[in-house]
């Protein structure tokens, strides 16, 4: 299992059609690639967080468009995709009483990708490194 | 209705179309109601299980076309009864979000609290689910775990016996490439079409971004992907 961390920016758009169109289109008219991406809906607004696969200028950019942003780390993990693994990271994390704040996963048949916020990051990553080396033991 | 007790049908909706072949009721209900009984097509009162600040009714064995459904409720220490009729249809075989490229998506709520989302995959686990496409989604004290299981004939039963309440919903699941400008030709195809984005996620996966959508107009959604040639994943 690999673990890297990232940051994670977050706007928020009314929650209309074609607000989030306008800001990736914004994202592509400066050729940044979307790695990962998800939407909440929170009545009238929307946050819209997304992962960039490069963040030079990129705030600025966003703020000048008239968004206002927010950023955050997110741990990244690759996990092999078979039943069971997600629960040991969650068993890890609830035993620590470290708090998800989100959690999101993609599966293709032979690894999982998987994409973490907790409420205590410096406590979190050496469990999470651990239970890397565990699982490619 | 009485209108000094807060009570209502949840789900169904008012004529939403149910489109499988086993649905539950969700009904609004005092807490410490006394009794909460719903009726379909004027049958017996049946009793609603209470999970998770909710009263449920797991409903089968019905056929297509016009339903109703009746709820009665008494309060704890009350003679009096409130009461609430919802009509709905039955469309067995067609997928709710009309085209055949949705899959469906479980919502699982549970206190936003450490340890909650592993009592919900020690379940999965147990079931040897795998799941895709996972995400969490944090609305202040309560957490909705949200992922595709296909195949997963007995997950619903499952959760819901733990005390989880559990809800289906129709998406489609999206492959593009990983180009900024793929992500960006499907949004402005919605925005072009004037449908909204009920919620959205996605993760790039070596060369593809496999992508979670719900959308407010999934028929024209579906139309718009196939113009587009977008696929869905398998």
């Amino acid at each position: 299992m690999s673990l890297s961390t990232m940051t994670q920016y977050s706007v928020m758009v009314p929650n209309e059609s074609g607000r989030l169109a306008r800001l990736i289109h914004l994202l592509a008219r400066d050729r940044v690639q979307v790695k990962g991406i998800w939407t909440v809906g929170l009545g009238d607004v929307a946050q819209v967080q997304f992962l960039p696969d490069r963040a030079g200028g990129l705030r600025r950019k966003l703020e000048a468009a008239g968004f206002a942003v927010l950023e955050g780390v997110v741990f990244g993990l690759d996990l092999p995709d078979r039943p069971g693994e997600l629960n040991k990271l969650a068993e890890v994390l609830a035993l620590a009483r470290i708090n998800v704040l989100s959690l999101s996963s993609s599966a293709d048949g032979k690894r999982a990708k998987v994409m973490l916020r907790v409420d205590r990051p410096e406590q979190a990553e050496p469990l999470l490194a651990a239970l890397g080396e565990e699982a490619d033991a | 209705m009485q209108d000094t007790i807060q009570a209502s049908i949840d789900f169904p909706q008012e004529n939403e179309t149910v489109t499988s072949p086993c649905y539950t009721l969700r009904i609004a209900a005092p807490a410490d109601a006394e009794r909460v009984e719903v009726s379909l097509d004027d049958g017996d009162w049946c009793l609603c299980r209470e999970a998770g600040g909710h009263f449920w009714y797991d409903w089968s064995n019905y056929a297509n076309g016009r339903h109703e459904a009746t709820i009665r409720i008494q309060p704890r220490g009350s003679r009096r009864v409130a009461v609430e009729t919802r009509g709905f249809n039955v469309e067995l075989g067609r997928s709710s979000g009309g085209p055949s490229q949705t899959v469906t998506q479980y919502s699982v709520l549970v206190p936003n609290e450490p340890g909650k989302l592993a009592l919900v995959t020690q379940i999965l686990q147990s079931e040897g689910t795998r799941i895709n496409g996972l995400r969490t989604v944090s609305v202040g004290d309560h957490t909705s775990i949200q992922f595709l299981a296909p195949g997963a004939a007995n997950l619903r039963r499952r959760l819901e016996q733990a005390g989880f309440p559990l809800l289906e919903s129709q998406v489609f699941h999206l492959e593009l490439p990983e180009r900024a400008e793929a992500l960006n030709r499907l949004t402005t195809g919605l925005a072009e079409k004037e449908i909204n984005v009920l919620s959205l996620s996605g993760m790039a996966d070596r060369e593809n971004v496999k992508i979670i959508l719900a959308v407010d107009r999934p028929e024209q959604a579906a139309r718009l992907f196939t113009s587009l040639g977008i696929n869905t994943v398998n």
